[in-house]
């Protein structure tokens, strides 16, 4: 009898410094977060006089007029938006298709063109940074989105290799039957291979979704001129605008400003986040 | 197998071939960057489109577009399209655009104009000057921006040539918050006569005078107080060079950091920061705002703070910068940040793009308009040292300035006695200033390297190691020089 | 026989097809330019002057220059290898967590995974911007707290130079976790979800303690998941960048892809940026082919 009391209390116990322990690393992760909303409602001379107040003196909403007036929100949604476009359709298609070709067909030379597809995984792209840049510059581009709109056309490696691994789980009588009743290959493709993916091409939406919003890199090499800036890129210049303390304030405005959409649509969809993110570790 | 060995052999073949075309930008012949005096003559029939590549915050960019569009009125038959880049990707798309198409007219920060003159990649404009024009300049400027291609040394030299225009000239220099001595000098904290010394702008005070002065309104804040510090930062090369200290020698061949002029400026930056604790130990990030909040009695100002200052209602004075009394060598120098515009070699239309920069650096009206927003002080001497128009008392036009604005000219002259002249004071011109110290490098990484090095110095514990950090350093530095040096071809 | 033979080259055809654009895509945007990285390397190019050297090595060895390699190159290599560190503490913590939120009768799973993956899908800028303001010097939250509770009297230079080397790796190193944990949590979560409970009841009748179950079954049963977040977060990490260029000092925290990066655009050295792009490469692949090569050491397969 005791002995189960005592069980019992060990395991309380046990319970209470799991969850200890949860909350204070859930309170660390969203601390920046907190941090950024305050400070984003303080005045300049708070931030850089008196930084050990945590909580504003009067909530000040002149960091957010001044974020609005710096900040072109229109031009830059609409900038991601339009990368956003492509980046979510043709990456994951042609990838897809791709993959069904090394899944499921009879492919010359397979094992050949995989190991050059992975090769090129294990390229990083800082090696091919300055060439690039030279190619979209000698066509005149760079200052336009094509840049960064062109090479969606063409699929990525990662997305095929897991594209392909999944595949392979799917059974090929499926096909056969197809073949059989006369589907074509594209048909086959896209009445079949794409409805049976379905979890992993979801997965790679979003993750080419989550990256391209987030994307800053390759962006801030070639989106150098103001009409084509994303999001990303008009914080960025708008932080290199104001480089002292005083204008912080301005700066975590704006920095509130671009992520409340992609927080939304995470907060809502989190559930097809964390499938996807699992999908994506368990058959990777 | 075979197929494929023979697709990948055909695509290398295609990689080579197209690589010699477009990967490498023509390279420019030897002294191909002058051209005949008349092809800088605007045809009036003829119709001429150029391309103008800039950066700067928002308020420079509508100045500067409002510019162009007088310009534009005033030469009906140049129509110039303005590029705008941010300021950290501006070198690199003008360095991507040598494989395309240069912009006509852009923007040269002078750090960067020594590997593009050297390139040749500039055009040069000696010729398209009449005596008058030259003589408007401060002849500084004209010093800056002129090349020997052959002997590759800087500035006006037996075949010579300029090859660009100041954008903007900008001394920076100390200041001093008047109404924070005002009140220590009624309160009793500082003498009349100390103040007098801090107003006087004809001669420089010493470091000693300067630390005595800093120490007094260090301990009227305060002595440990750690928000109030009498200076928030000091400026490396100002220091460096007003105790006859520098790092390198002419031509920037050899290493000179390890001169006792040189370690004992640090030394005395350390003990600014430690014995007299007149200087936080951290870097100079919020100088600005420590000044605007009254946090010190000292900041580093130049022309361009001018409206800034302004808008905040701060009344401040500008001080050359002290110099090391003990050094009989040494005299007052600081640093003359300035931006050049530069036509491109391979332009189509020279006499547009040189009739757009001549408009913008050496435009009266625009000049005038410029500095009556405080944005900059005159790039044309005889205007600068006008009683009548920047040095006026009473003119309207300069109601942003801080009244004893001559101390931006007496630097921007140099020891030449101009300002003094224009002012009628006679005596000696005891300081000037000097473009920064990476205008006369061929790369830049250096100066970064050596700022880190001296930070450090100044995080020891021991002021006894400094000599030893700075002497263990001056391999380094060296190695970044004939590194800068041998991408220009000069090898020591 | 004829057809069939006539199917399978149309087969053929159409899955060839079918693939062409990832590898037009491959030989444009990876081949070319990996080819004209190493040409570049190999002849020194120099943008500004137009300029090629005669095809050699020099370029590779002047990488490895004595005087400047402890502020170029190979302070690079180290500051990469240092800042990387976060890779394992985020497996080991990971892991950790989650076999905690996956506990039986565990409540509130799903908003301990939203809030730790939280970073993950925030852009990188507004994260950077933010870390910088907690840790500046004089004005950032993190100094005052901890001279507040009296940890530290004077302040650290989080960011710059003057307080070590140490404490900007170290922010970068914390922030890596801190962005980084979220992904493996909700990886280990979904892993250890899918072990059958079979496992875990018979370890119970034999016994074995939770701890134990969880170093015997668990742990072994996720070593996949380990391999492909581990294959994946190193040739991040040998690519790893922005902090350097946005967070703090460059010169303390220059990683190889920053000093590439610092080389090529803004000094004009493509040739020196292209050398250490090759044999950045040549280091990834290397790992790569390493990591599978011993997978079958440690990776649980059925």
């Amino acid at each position: 009898m005791n002995n189960v009391k005592l069980m019992k209390a060990r395991s309380i116990a046990v319970k209470v410094l799991i969850y200890t322990v949860l909350i204070v690393t859930a309170i660390t992760t969203i601390f920046p977060y907190a941090w950024m909303i305050l400070a984003s409602f303080k005045t300049g001379i708070e931030i850089s006089t008196y930084p050990e107040q945590i909580f504003p003196k009067t909530p000040s909403f002149d960091a957010y007029v001044n974020a609005f007036r710096d900040l072109d929100l229109l031009t830059g949604i609409k900038n991601t938006l339009t990368l956003e476009i492509f980046s979510v359709t043709l990456p994951p298609l042609v990838s897809a298709l791709g993959a069904f070709a090394f899944a499921k067909l009879e492919l010359p030379c397979k094992r050949v063109l995989l190991l050059v597809l992975l090769s090129s995984m294990m390229i990083p792209y800082a090696a091919l940074m300055l060439p690039q840049f030279q190619v979209w510059q000698s066509l005149n581009v760079v200052g336009t989105l094509y840049p960064l709109i062109i090479p969606t056309f063409f699929g990525g490696a990662l997305m095929t290799f897991f594209f392909i691994q999944y595949m392979q789980g799917v059974p090929t009588e499926l096909f056969e039957a197809a073949k059989i009743d006369g589907a074509g290959y594209l048909r086959q493709f896209f009445a079949i291979m794409l409805p049976m993916v379905k979890p992993a091409l979801t997965a790679q939406i979003v993750f080419s979704f989550v990256g391209t919003w987030n994307d800053y890199f390759i962006p801030s090499i070639y989106l150098n001129v103001k009409e084509v800036k994303t999001l990303q890129l008009q914080l960025l210049s708008l932080q290199q605008q104001q480089n002292n303390l005083m204008d912080m304030n301005t700066v975590m405005a704006g920095s509130v400003l671009s992520s409340i959409p992609m927080l939304i649509v995470f907060i809502s969809c989190q559930k097809f986040f964390v499938e996807s993110l699992a999908i994506s570790g368990i058959k990777g | 197998m075979r197929k494929l060995k023979l697709l990948i052999a055909t695509l290398m073949v295609c990689v080579f071939a197209l690589s010699s075309g477009c990967f490498f930008a023509q390279g420019e012949s030897g002294s191909g960057d002058k051209i005949e005096a008349d092809q800088f003559e605007l045809d009036p029939n003829k119709e001429y489109s150029i391309e103008f590549m800039m950066w700067g915050a928002k308020d420079e960019q509508d100045n500067y577009a409002a510019l162009v569009d007088k310009f534009m009125d005033e030469y009906p038959n140049i129509i110039v399209n303005i590029t705008t880049q941010d300021a950290t990707q501006y070198m690199s798309t003008l360095t991507g655009k040598l494989s395309g198409t240069m912009p006509d007219l852009f923007y040269l920060p002078e750090y960067e104009f020594r590997p593009w003159v050297d390139s040749g990649r500039l055009l040069a404009i000696t010729n398209a000057f009449t005596e008058e024009e030259y003589s408007a300049l401060w002849p500084t400027a004209i010093d800056w921006y002129s090349y020997n291609r052959a002997t590759k040394t800087l500035g006006v030299s037996e075949g010579s040539e300029l090859y660009c225009l100041p954008k903007d000239i900008g001394p920076w220099t100390l200041m001093y918050n008047v109404d924070m001595i005002d009140e220590m000098v009624e309160k009793g904290a500082l003498t009349q006569a100390e103040s007098d010394r801090l107003a006087d702008t004809q001669n420089p005070l010493t470091w000693a005078e300067f630390t005595a002065i800093c120490v007094k309104i260090q301990n009227y804040f305060g002595a440990n107080n750690d928000r109030f510090f009498a200076v928030p930062y000091y400026e490396l090369s100002s220091a460096l060079w007003s105790n006859n200290a520098d790092y390198f020698d002419e031509g920037a061949m050899n290493s000179t950091i390890t001169s006792d002029e040189f370690i004992e400026t640090v030394e005395w930056l350390y003990d600014l920061m430690y014995t007299h604790k007149i200087i936080p130990k951290s870097t100079g990030d919020t100088a600005q705002n420590m000044f605007l909040a009254r946090n010190s009695a000292f900041c580093w100002v130049g022309p361009y703070l001018t409206p800034m200052y302004h808008q905040q209602g701060m009344n401040y004075r500008l001080i050359p910068v002290p110099y090391n009394g003990e050094n009989p060598d040494a005299k007052s120098t600081t640093w003359i940040g300035t931006l050049g515009l530069a036509i491109s070699k391979t332009t189509k239309s020279p006499a547009a793009a040189l009739a757009l920069m001549k408009y913008l650096s050496l435009n009266e009206k625009a000049q005038k308009d410029f500095y009556t927003r405080g944005q900059l002080m005159p790039n044309l001497k005889s205007m600068a040292l006008d009683t009548n128009a920047f040095l006026s008392q009473t003119d309207s036009s300069v109601a942003l300035w801080p009244e004893n604005r001559s101390v931006y000219c007496n630097i921007v002259d140099g020891f030449g006695g101009d300002t003094n002249k224009a002012l009628g004071i006679t005596g000696e011109d005891k300081y000037g200033g000097r473009v920064r110290p990476h205008y006369h490098t061929f790369e830049n990484s250096w100066l970064n390297a050596i700022s880190v090095k001296i930070e450090q110095c100044f995080a020891l514990k021991n002021r006894a190691d400094i000599r030893a950090e700075i002497l263990a350093y001056n391999a380094t530095m060296q190695a970044y020089l004939d590194q800068s040096n041998k991408s220009a071809g000069i090898i020591r | 026989m004829a057809r069939k033979s006539l199917l399978k080259r149309k087969e053929k055809v159409v899955s060839l097809a079918f693939v062409t654009p990832l590898f037009v895509g491959y030989a444009i945007f990876t081949l070319l330019p990996l080819a004209v990285a190493i040409i570049y390397s190999l002849v020194d190019y120099m943008p500004l002057y137009g300029r090629i050297s005669p095809v050699s090595f020099d370029v590779y060895k002047s990488l490895f220059k004595a005087d400047l390699i402890t502020v170029g190159f190979g302070d690079a290599i180290v500051n990469t290898l240092i800042i990387m560190l976060s890779i394992p503490i985020n497996l080991v913590i990971g892991l950790i967590f989650s076999g905690l939120i996956t506990k039986k009768g565990f409540k509130g799973r799903t908003f301990f995974n939203v809030v730790f993956y939280l970073p993950a899908v925030t852009g990188a800028v507004a994260i950077t911007l933010v870390w910088k303001l907690i840790f500046n010097e004089t004005q950032g939250i993190a100094n005052i707290f901890l001279k507040q509770i009296g940890l530290i009297e004077e302040n650290i230079n989080w960011l710059g130079i003057t307080s070590g080397k140490m404490y900007p790796r170290l922010v970068i190193i914390l922030k890596n976790i801190w962005g980084g944990i979220g992904g493996v949590i909700i990886l280990y979560v979904a892993g250890i979800l899918n072990i059958p409970e079979s496992y875990y009841e018979a370890a119970e009748l034999d016994g074995a303690s939770g701890i134990k179950q969880f170093l015997l079954i668990t742990v072994p049963l996720l070593t996949p998941i380990t391999f492909y977040h581990l294959i994946v977060s190193i040739i991040g990490g040998l690519q790893s960048f922005m902090d350097t260029q946005l967070l703090a000092n460059t010169s303390v925290t220059q990683t190889i892809v920053y000093f590439i990066y610092d080389n090529g655009i803004n000094n004009y050295r493509y040739g020196y940026a292209s050398a250490a792009s090759v044999l950045l490469a040549i280091a990834v692949m290397i790992i790569t082919i390493l990591q599978f090569k011993l997978s079958d050491k440690w990776v649980y397969s059925e």
